[in-house]
C-alpha cells in the first residue's frame, strides 16, 4: 500500500521538466472546450463570471508558458541561469499548471462528460432513432437493453464454465499427454500409455488444427443428427440438446486442447529435480506428480488460464453461427431490426472491451494473490509449534 | 565393521549414447560404513551413485541391496526407494511445500504413517540438523546450506537404511559448506551407512571408512582414507589428489 501512494505523492510534490509543455497542452484543451457550444446541462454558460475566468486561467498559463518559451530562446546556452530556474519561479509555475489542470477538468466535464449524458438522455427517451453515431448507439442500446444482456449473460456463462470444464477436461488430457512407458511396466500398461499418449496428440492435433466455428457447427448437427435417427421430434431434441448446451460442449472441447498444451508447459517448467526428489523418496510417479508437480505446474499456468477465460469471451462470438445467443448473435438481431450494422457492432465491440478489460482486472487480482510469495521476510526467528511436543532449541 | 554388504554392485554397466559412462563397476559397500567417491567430474562418480536407487537405469550387470537384485525388472521400486535416502547437490526440496511437509509428505503418503506422529519424527530430525526454527519457514526462503539441511532430515523421516549423497556440498558457498558437513559427520558417527560423492577431500580423510578413487568410468583405486591420500598406488589417483591439493591452494 505504502509503496503505490509513495510515487503519486512524490508526483505532486516534486518539480518536474516540460511542466510548461505539458501544461500548455492541458490549457489549449481546456480552451476548446470553453469555445464548444454548451449543453442544456451546462454549468458554466459562455458568458458566465466563472466560465471566463476558468478560460483566464487557462490563457494565463499560455502566456506565461509564451514567455519561458521566449526566455529559452534568447538564453538559450544558459537558460538554467535566467530568472525562469529560480526555485521559487519553478515551485509557482508548477502550482499554476495544478490550476490550469483543475480549470480543464471543470471545463471537460461542463464541456464533454455532461453533454456526453445529455446526448444519451435525449437519445434514450426519443420517439425515433435519431441518426447521429451516438445517439443511435444510445437509443439502440437503452431500447434493445433485454436483448443485450441476454446477450452478455449467455457470452459470460459459455466464457465461464467453458473454461472451468475445459479446465477440469486439460488436467485428465495432459495426463494423458505425459504418459511414456517404462522399461518396467508390463506389455498392456506399455500398450495404453503409449495410446493415451498419441489420443491427446491427435485430438490437440485436430482441434488446434480447425476453426472452432466449424467444430461448432459439427458437433451441433452430428448430435442433432444422431437424435433425430433415435425418432425423436425436433421440439424434443431442442429439450434435451440446447443450443447453449452445443455451445458449452463446443468450447470446453476446443479449450481443453489449448489448456492441455498450457499445462503441460507447466508441467515441463517445473525442475525435474522435483520429481526425481519425490521419487528418491519412495513416491510413485502419480504420488510425485499429484502432491509436487501438478500443484506447481497449475500455479506455473495461472496466468496463461486466465488467458485463456479472456480468449473465450472474445471467441465465444464465433457460436453465433448454430444460434446460441451470446451477445453477437443478439448484436446480430438488433442490427436487423433497425438495419444499422456499423452501431450496433460498435455497441458489441464496446461491451466486449469492457468485459475483457475487467475480467483481466480480476484475473490480475486472483492469480497475483496466488502466485505471490509469502509475505514473510526470511524466517529467522523462533516459530512456535502447536503439536503440544517440548521445543528444542 | 562387520563384513555384511548392505550393496554389492557388480560389474555395471552404463551409456548414454555414445558416451560410456560406468565400465564394468565392482563396489561393496558393509552395513554401518562410510564410503566417500571421489574423481574428476565426468568420472562417472554421479551415475553410480543415481544408479543405486534407480534414478538412472543401468545398461547391464547387478546391484544387491539387501540379497535383491534391483536389475530384476520385478522388484518394487518405491518399496525399495523408501529404504534409500537420497541427498541432492541441488538440494530439489519441493517448492510447494514448507519446511515441515516437505518431512511429512513422503512419510504420510508413501508409509502411511498418521500426521501427527510424522510430524513428532519431522521435528526430531529437523531439530538434530539444527532447524528446529524453521519449521514452518517458506522453504524457498531459505539459505543454500539450511535447504541442504532440510533435506538430508527429509531423507531421515523415511528412516533409510542407507543414505546416497550427490555432491551435497557442490552447491554452497565455502563458508556454509560446514554446517552441512557436520550434520554429516554426526549422521556418520551414529552409525549410518553412508555413500558420499564429493569433492571435499578432507570430509573424506576424517570422515570415511572407504575412499573409492574413479576415473573414466571404472573404480581405479580403493582403500582407506590413510591408504589412498597418504600413499597412493596409481598414478592417476597422485595426480588427481595433488593437482586438487594445489587447486586448493591457489
Amino acid at each position: 500500500m505504502a509503496a503505490s501512494t509513495a510515487p503519486r505523492k512524490n508526483f505532486i510534490t516534486r518539480d518536474h521538466r516540460y511542466v510548461y509543455l505539458g501544461g500548455s497542452l492541458i490549457a489549449l484543451l481546456g480552451l476548446g472546450m470553453f469555445y464548444s457550444a454548451p449543453s442544456p446541462y451546462s454549468f458554466i454558460p459562455a458568458q458566465s463570471v466563472f466560465g471566463t475566468a476558468l478560460a483566464a486561467i487557462c490563457w494565463f498559463f499560455l502566456g506565461v508558458s509564451a514567455m519561458a518559451l521566449l526566455v529559452k530562446w534568447a538564453y538559450w546556452n544558459n537558460y538554467s541561469s535566467t530568472i525562469m530556474k529560480r526555485p521559487l519561479i519553478v515551485r509557482v509555475s508548477r502550482y499554476l499548471s495544478y490550476l490550469d489542470a483543475a480549470a480543464c477538468a471543470l471545463l471537460v466535464l461542463d464541456r464533454f462528460i455532461l453533454k456526453l449524458a445529455y446526448i444519451i438522455n435525449a437519445a434514450i427517451h426519443a420517439d425515433s432513432n435519431p441518426t447521429d453515431t451516438l445517439s443511435t448507439m444510445a437509443y439502440m442500446a437503452y431500447n434493445q437493453r433485454s436483448l443485450f444482456a441476454i446477450g452478455i449473460s449467455y457470452t459470460v456463462r459459455l466464457a465461464l464454465f467453458g473454461t472451468a470444464i475445459a479446465f477440469v477436461l486439460a488436467l485428465l488430457m495432459v495426463f494423458l499427454r505425459i504418459q511414456e512407458p517404462d522399461k518396467r511396466d508390463n506389455d498392456f500398461v506399455k500398450f495404453l500409455k503409449i495410446d493415451a499418449n498419441k489420443f491427446s496428440r491427435f485430438y490437440i492435433f485436430v482441434i488446434r488444427g480447425t476453426p472452432m466455428m466449424v467444430q461448432s457447427l459439427i458437433l451441433y448437427n452430428a448430435v442433432f443428427g444422431l437424435f433425430k435417427r433415435t425418432g425423436m421430434s425436433v421440439s424434443d431434441i431442442n429439450r434435451v440438446w440446447p443450443l447453449f448446451l452445443a455451445g458449452l460442449v463446443t468450447i470446453s472441447l476446443n479449450s481443453t486442447a489449448y489448456l492441455a498444451e498450457v499445462l503441460r508447459g507447466g508441467i515441463l517448467a517445473v525442475d525435474a529435480g522435483q520429481m526425481e526428489a519425490a521419487r528418491s523418496l519412495g513416491m510413485t510417479h502419480w504420488q510425485a506428480m499429484r502432491k509436487v508437480v501438478f500443484p506447481q505446474a497449475i500455479k506455473n499456468s495461472l496466468p496463461a488460464i486466465g488467458n485463456e477465460f479472456i480468449i473465450n469471451i472474445k471467441d465465444s462470438s464465433v457460436l453465433c453461427v448454430v444460434g446460441v445467443s451470446d451477445l453477437m448473435f443478439m448484436t446480430r438481431s438488433v442490427a436487423g431490426i433497425y438495419y444499422k450494422g456499423t452501431e450496433c457492432y460498435l455497441i458489441a465491440a464496446i461491451v466486449y472491451l469492457f468485459l475483457t478489460y475487467l475480467s483481466s482486472l480480476l484475473l490480475k487480482a486472483i492469480t497475483g494473490k496466488m502466485t505471490a510469495p509469502n509475505n514473510t521476510k526470511r524466517h529467522q526467528g523462533n516459530q512456535t509449534v502447536d503439536l503440544g511436543l517440548p521445543s528444542s532449541n | 565393521m562387520t563384513n555384511d554388504p548392505i550393496i554389492k554392485i557388480e560389474q555395471l554397466e552404463k551409456s548414454f549414447g555414445d558416451l560410456h559412462v560406468l565400465k564394468g563397476i565392482d563396489l561393496e559397500v558393509n552395513r554401518g560404513e562410510v564410503v566417500c567417491i571421489i574423481g574428476a567430474s565426468g568420472s562417472g562418480k554421479s551415475t553410480l551413485l543415481r544408479c543405486i536407487n534407480l534414478l538412472e537405469e543401468a545398461d547391464s550387470g547387478h546391484i544387491w541391496f539387501d540379497g535383491q537384485d534391483l536389475m530384476d525388472l520385478k522388484v518394487n521400486l518405491n518399496a525399495l526407494r523408501q529404504k534409500i535416502g537420497m541427498v541432492f547437490q541441488g538440494f530439489n526440496l519441493f517448492n510447494n511445500k514448507s519446511v515441515l511437509d516437505n518431512c511429512t509428505l513422503a512419510p504420510m503418503d508413501v508409509k502411511h504413517i498418521p500426521k501427527t506422529q510424522a510430524e513428532a519424527t519431522a521435528i526430531k530430525h529437523l531439530t538434530t540438523v539444527g532447524l528446529a526454527d524453521f519449521i514452518h519457514a517458506d522453504s524457498r526462503r531459505l539459505s543454500g546450506g539450511q535447504k541442504q539441511r532440510v533435506a538430508i532430515a527429509r531423507a531421515l523421516c523415511m528412516e533409510p537404511e542407507i543414505m546416497l549423497f550427490d555432491e551435497p556440498t557442490s552447491a554452497l558457498d565455502p563458508e556454509i559448506v560446514g554446517e552441512v558437513l557436520d550434520v554429516m559427520k554426526n549422521l556418520a558417527q551414529q552409525g549410518m551407512t553412508m555413500v558420499v560423492v564429493t569433492h571435499e577431500m578432507a570430509f573424506a580423510k576424517e570422515v570415511s571408512d572407504r575412499v573409492v578413487f574413479m576415473d573414466q568410468g571404472v573404480i581405479l583405486e580403493q582403500g582407506s582414507p590413510k591408504e589412498v591420500f597418504g600413499n597412493p598406488k596409481e598414478p592417476r589417483t597422485r595426480e588427481f589428489l595433488s593437482r586438487y591439493l594445489e587447486d586448493k591452494m591457489a
